[in-house]
């Protein structure tokens, strides 16, 4: 559904004098999601806000390289956790010598209620999901709130569909033993 | 045991929902946002170009405005036909090239004129061959070289 609903838009980019009519659609349509993803890897609103544009600027410097066959939806996902991921890096490396973990100063702001609305349950299973190692929350996040295929996820991390399975069966073991233990 | 141990007992108990929140009317103004990055950033890609290539662009520009310099210069300052004790420089070159290859003419009648002495004399005298080879060989000259 949502690939026959880009077909228009991949018509337009591939014409050099629609292009920037067509990223326009893309940034409508997409944005709001790709924020969320990347707002449940770092937390905080303002660095969010900052990724997510920085993702579709990069997507829109490397509209070049995109393969017009691919799905405009996975490649951005691409782009956007990638985007993440090396800031998530770069956080960790600064964090080496603080006497709080990036992940506990995250959980911090969970309980900080900076724009975080959810009940105790829902700080929990926030906290259970920052202590999940990277790559296995964004799995976690990617199939449990932003209901994507396995051969969608697969797609976007180049991960095998059965890694992902048992990724994300154990995140899931993890997080209910985390809140259980609570 | 705990509050959440009494009312779970898997992640399904557990209602999915986004409790992440935004700024009031944040997506409205989002979209805007990242549309002028795009065009500030291509901007910037644009000019940070023209950073790179700026020093070339100098040399390449100096270099033009030397050579124009120079051209000038020597239009305006050097006359084209400088006049040397009553004739041009032309005219030198022309009476130059005539006395050398008259030189070079001489030298080629003097040398057809003294090989055709030469065998003369030779024709006209009664030297034999034998006698010459046994000269040669009294100093010492290679026998085989003679022959050859």
């Amino acid at each position: 559904m949502r690939k026959n609903d880009d077909k228009v838009i991949i018509e337009k980019l591939r014409n050099l004098e629609t292009r920037n009519e067509a990223f326009n659609d893309i940034v409508n349509k997409y944005s709001q999601q790709l924020y969320y993803h990347i707002r449940r890897m770092v937390i905080d609103h303002e660095d969010a806000n900052d990724l997510v544009q920085d993702s579709f600027v990069k997507a829109y410097t490397n509209l070049d390289k995109f393969r017009f066959d691919a799905s405009i939806y996975t490649w951005l996902y691409r782009i956007a956790t990638n985007t993440c991921l090396n800031f998530l890096d770069r956080q960790k490396r600064m964090s080496t010598f603080s006497a709080l973990s990036y992940e506990d100063t995250l959980a911090d702001k969970i309980e900080a209620h900076s724009y975080f609305d959810g009940d105790e349950l829902q700080k929990t299973l926030q906290k259970a999901i920052l202590k999940l190692p990277t790559k296995q929350r964004l799995v976690f996040n990617m199939k449990y709130y932003d209901d994507l295929k396995y051969s969608e996820i697969s797609e976007i991390l180049k991960t095998s569909e059965g890694g992902l399975k048992a990724s994300y069966h154990h995140a899931v073991k993890k997080i209910e033993k985390y809140i259980n233990e609570d | 045991m705990s509050y959440n141990r009494l009312i779970m007992k898997n992640l399904n108990d557990i209602k999915k929902e986004n409790n992440f929140k935004t700024p009031a009317g944040y997506f409205d103004t989002l979209n805007n946002e990242i549309k002028e990055k795009i065009e500030n950033d291509v901007q910037q890609k644009n000019s940070s170009l023209f950073q790179i290539f700026k020093p070339y662009i100098y040399m390449a520009a100096s270099l033009i405005l030397l050579a124009t310099g120079i051209k000038f210069g020597l239009h305006t300052f050097v006359d084209p036909k400088p006049i040397i004790g009553g004739s041009n420089i032309e005219n030198i070159a022309n009476v130059e090239n005539s006395d050398l290859l008259y030189e070079l003419y001489a030298d080629d009648m003097v040398f057809y004129e003294y090989l055709n002495d030469t065998e003369e004399l030779y024709a006209a005298s009664n030297i034999k061959d034998e006698e010459i080879e046994e000269y040669l060989s009294q100093y010492y000259i290679e026998y085989e070289l003679l022959y050859e």
